[in-house]
């Protein structure tokens, strides 16, 4: 019983602290990506909820611009570039990475939506 | 780059420009979607149903297999495409997408039944002339540990009851009768039959498993004259589709430790191949109620399976072989001087092999074939039982349709071969099983109306000659809302021994009153299911009602304290089983609640009584919720099982007296589950409440004595236990 509780507290901290404390030293950068429709959105929202140091994405499908919330200590604007880059779209100067671009639906890539 | 961007960003903004005026201008113009189906073949495929997910707005294509349908209120919407013969297909359909084609794939694997749909962890289709229910990765997920038989935890038409305090083997039911008249099966294969009926679904890992199906009621003529009061179908990853590697290593706070990995490989478009790997181990002697009998067995269990595929358009072949290694070893503790040990080694070798060729998309022609071989050597106190099976069992399906699309037929001819050998105590006993057969059924599926109608006939080379016929029948009030009938008999033959193991983990002899026949019984079943909306939440309403008579049953009798005895059903056996579901989502919520009411009843040698170890009223509720892409999970699980009845144990020594009736109690499961980038950790209780039935084991302390019982189990045996684990995969 005693452990149990411990670990129920523990996990409770845990879960506190990684959204309790996301205002208190964060960085905005916004970056222009080849993304163009609802799904490229969920992709590269979903692929850098995961990364770390980042509070918050969100893109503009109109403007294709992701703005991400991110902590510095923990991570930078080139790592988070390479990211997007890594889920199959272009950022800014970074260029698409080509196996995951070839991996994106088709209604993802390039020209899709002419 | 630059310039694509560019030009990228204006039309983006010109859509949105043109857009505006067009919503400002023609508000009455509701936005369409057009869509092509075909099959694999590119040929376009007419009368098939396209709906979005959850509504009543739908259409049927045409003959050039085109459709056209008003977009969706909300992106992404989800359009289910179905048609007889095919796999039912799920596609997201966002804002921007003006035109879809859609390739159904022919569902050759002989399912007739797959519901796909990985959005939900449980789904209850509208669709199937059968009432299915499909358990997908994400529903057993949710209980971590670790077979396919613990999994049923989370749900409500499958109980699964622990059957000894000894030996850790765990029995599952339906409609509140035991799983040996459920048929089970991997791929619509025979799974679990013979020997295996002891710990069959122990056997699947649970991290292996794609989807689970669920019916109840009488089956297919297709699968054999088996089912009875229904059927179990897991489907595994399939070499194509899984992840290049996956790792899951679970542990518990007892000392349970377990390892469940796969690797695929994907050559080229039609070949492909998988390995699975599990080892399981329980290292060391736990006895926390101080009865000095081990609370939990130790245990060396290895499994391993591989399969190949080969997929074509017109041609589709797979093989794959599977070894299990098991070694269980429990009773008292090995400091004791003469202990009382349950020992249960089992070694399984099984090997399948299905082709199909496709004519047409809806006609084929498909073979399948497996071999068994299982071997039992078994322990318990004094008492020796060694025995082993060879099956070989082949089934062929020819498919095709008659007249036009809305009616088709299936045909074929299958054998069962099952030689066996049993060693109990001194005397031995062989028994050969030949049952050829052959069967056809029929299905008219138009519009609203589905019905499927099936006959088969066997022969068994001792019990002569049976007829199964099975009738199925579904009628859509709405798209949302299906009634259902079904009427089915099933026969099987019985191994007494190994289906009732548990019982030899007491001072109980044996008795064998007759020669004992196959079992027989009728199926009868209704249910209604219905889904709504209301606002953002998502409502289903399930309700069904089964009643099964058996015609002969092989009559477990443990009445008398002294004895388990075994003789043909004089009289009635019959079980009636209503089940309620309400389930409720909204958002990252999801909410189930289910009750289920049985009443089973047998004429035993001493009058009509109910089953033992058979609760009339249970109420199961399950909540989950989750965060934005599933970072975090909670999952909770709440069994309420009311009182059942328990064999007399008059006669034994005042000490030894249990009461008739056992206790309603809680069963509180909870587990955690934190996603990372690359990996997912989870943390589980189960038994929170910490509930067990008290004493278990009747005279504990005499294990070789008159009233020793240790299978007078109708609660928990263990308490509250921790577990975590991790997932890692490669994509």
């Amino acid at each position: 019983m005693k452990n149990l509780g411990l670990i129920l507290v523990v996990l409770l901290l845990t879960f506190i602290s990684t959204k309790g404390f996301a205002g208190s030293d964060t960085k905005t950068i916004k970056i222009q990506t080849s993304a163009q429709c609802d799904m490229c959105k969920e992709t590269i929202e979903k692929g850098l909820a995961f990364e770390k140091g980042v509070k918050k994405a969100d893109l503009d499908v109109d403007s294709s611009v992701l703005t991400i919330e991110y902590t510095p200590k923990k991570t930078n604007p080139d790592i988070l570039k390479k990211a997007v880059a890594a889920l199959g779209y272009d950022a800014d100067e970074v260029q698409a990475e080509t196996e995951a671009y070839n991996n994106l639906n088709e209604c993802c890539k390039k020209g899709a939506h002419k | 780059m630059k310039n694509l961007k560019v030009y990228v960003l204006s039309w983006r903004k010109a859509i949105g420009l043109f857009g505006l005026i067009f919503s400002l201008s023609g508000v009455i113009q509701a936005q369409q979607i057009k869509g092509l189906v075909t099959d694999e073949q590119n040929e376009p495929l007419a009368f098939v149903n396209v709906l979005w997910a959850n509504t009543n707005i739908g259409a049927s294509t045409d003959e050039r297999g085109q459709f056209k349908l008003d977009s969706p209120t909300a992106f992404p919407g989800l359009l289910v495409v179905s048609y007889v013969g095919f796999k039912t297909d799920t596609i997201k359909i966002w804002e921007n997408m003006k035109k879809v084609t859609v390739v159904l794939k022919s569902s050759v694997d002989l399912v007739e039944y797959v519901v796909a749909d990985r959005q939900s962890a449980t789904t209850i289709g509208t669709i199937t002339p059968n009432l299915v229910e499909t358990l997908s990765s994400e529903e057993l997920k949710k209980a971590a540990c670790c077979s396919v038989s613990e999994s049923f935890g989370t749900n409500a038409s499958v109980d699964v009851n622990v059957t000894d305090a000894v030996s850790g083997t765990r029995k599952i039911k339906m409609l509140g009768l035991d799983g040996i008249y459920t048929q089970i099966q991997f791929e619509n294969l025979p799974l679990v039959r013979g020997l295996s009926a002891s710990n069959g679904l122990d056997f699947i890992p649970g991290t292996w498993v794609k989807s689970i199906q669920i019916k109840k009621g009488a089956g297919s003529v297709v699968n054999g004259y088996e089912s009875i009061a229904g059927q179990i179908n897991v489907e595994l990853l399939k070499p194509d589709e899984a992840d290049k590697f996956f790792v899951n290593v679970f542990a518990n706070e007892m000392g349970r430790f377990e390892l469940n990995t796969h690797f695929s490989k994907k050559f080229n478009s039609k070949w492909s191949t998988m390995l699975f790997v599990h080892a399981a181990n329980q290292g060391f002697e736990i006895d926390r109620n101080n009865d000095l009998f081990l609370d939990i067995p130790l245990k060396n269990t290895a499994i391993v399976f591989n399969r190949w595929k080969y997929f074509d358009k017109n041609f589709r072949f797979q093989f794959g072989v599977r070894g299990v290694f098991n070694d269980v070893n429990s009773g008292q503790k090995s400091e004791l001087e003469n202990p009382y040990k349950v020992t249960i080694k089992t070694n399984q070798f099984y090997g399948f092999v299905k082709a199909g060729y496709i004519f047409k998309s809806d006609n084929s022609f498909g073979v399948v074939t497996k071999y068994k071989f299982h071997e039992h050597q078994s322990t318990y106190g004094l008492t020796t039982y060694n025995a082993d099976q060879n099956n070989v069992y082949i089934n062929t399906v020819y498919a095709d349709e008659i007249f036009n699309k809305k009616n088709s037929i299936k045909t074929g001819v299958s054998l069962n071969y099952d030689s066996y050998r049993h060693h109990f105590n001194d005397s031995s006993f062989t028994n050969l099983e030949v049952v050829p057969g052959i069967y056809f059924e029929y299905a008219y599926v138009a519009g609203k109306v589905s019905v499927v109608a099936g006959i088969r006939g066997d022969h068994h080379n001792q019990f002569g000659a049976f007829a199964s016929p099975r009738l199925h029948f579904k009628y859509n009030l709405t798209a949302r809302s299906a009634f259902r009938l079904s009427v089915g008999k099933g026969f099987r033959t019985t191994n007494v021994l190994i289906e009732n193991s548990s019982y030899l983990i007491s001072s109980r002899r044996v008795r064998f009153l007759e020669i004992l026949k196959p079992e027989q019984a009728w199926n009868y079943g209704v249910s209604y299911s219905h889904k709504w909306t209301i606002k953002e939440m998502e409502f289903s309403f399930i309700g069904d009602y089964y009643y099964t008579e058996f015609e002969n049953q092989v009559v477990v009798d443990v009445e008398d304290k002294d004895f388990v005895s075994f003789y043909n059903l004089n009289g009635k056996s019959y079980s009636h089983a209503f089940q309620a579901e309400l389930g409720v989502e909204y958002k990252s919520f999801d909410l189930k609640m289910a009750y289920k009411f049985l009443d089973v009843m047998t004429d035993y040698s001493s009058g009509l009584k109910s089953k033992p170890f058979t609760p009339r009223n249970r109420v199961l509720i399950n909540a989950g919720f989750r965060t934005r892409f599933d970072k975090w999970k909670f999952d909770i699980t709440t069994l309420w099982t009311g009182l059942s009845r328990v064999p007399s144990t008059e006669g034994n020594l005042d000490g030894n007296v249990r009461s008739t009736r056992s206790e309603n109690y809680f069963l509180v499961n909870g587990q955690v589950t934190k996603k990372f980038k690359l990996f997912e950790v989870y943390l589980g209780v189960e038994n929170l409440l910490n509930f067990k039935q008290g004493n278990p084991i009747i005279d504990s302390e005499n294990p070789f004595g008159d009233e020793f019982d240790a299978s007078m189990i109708w609660g928990p045996v263990q308490g509250r236990i921790m577990y975590a684990g991790f997932r890692y995969s490669i994509k």
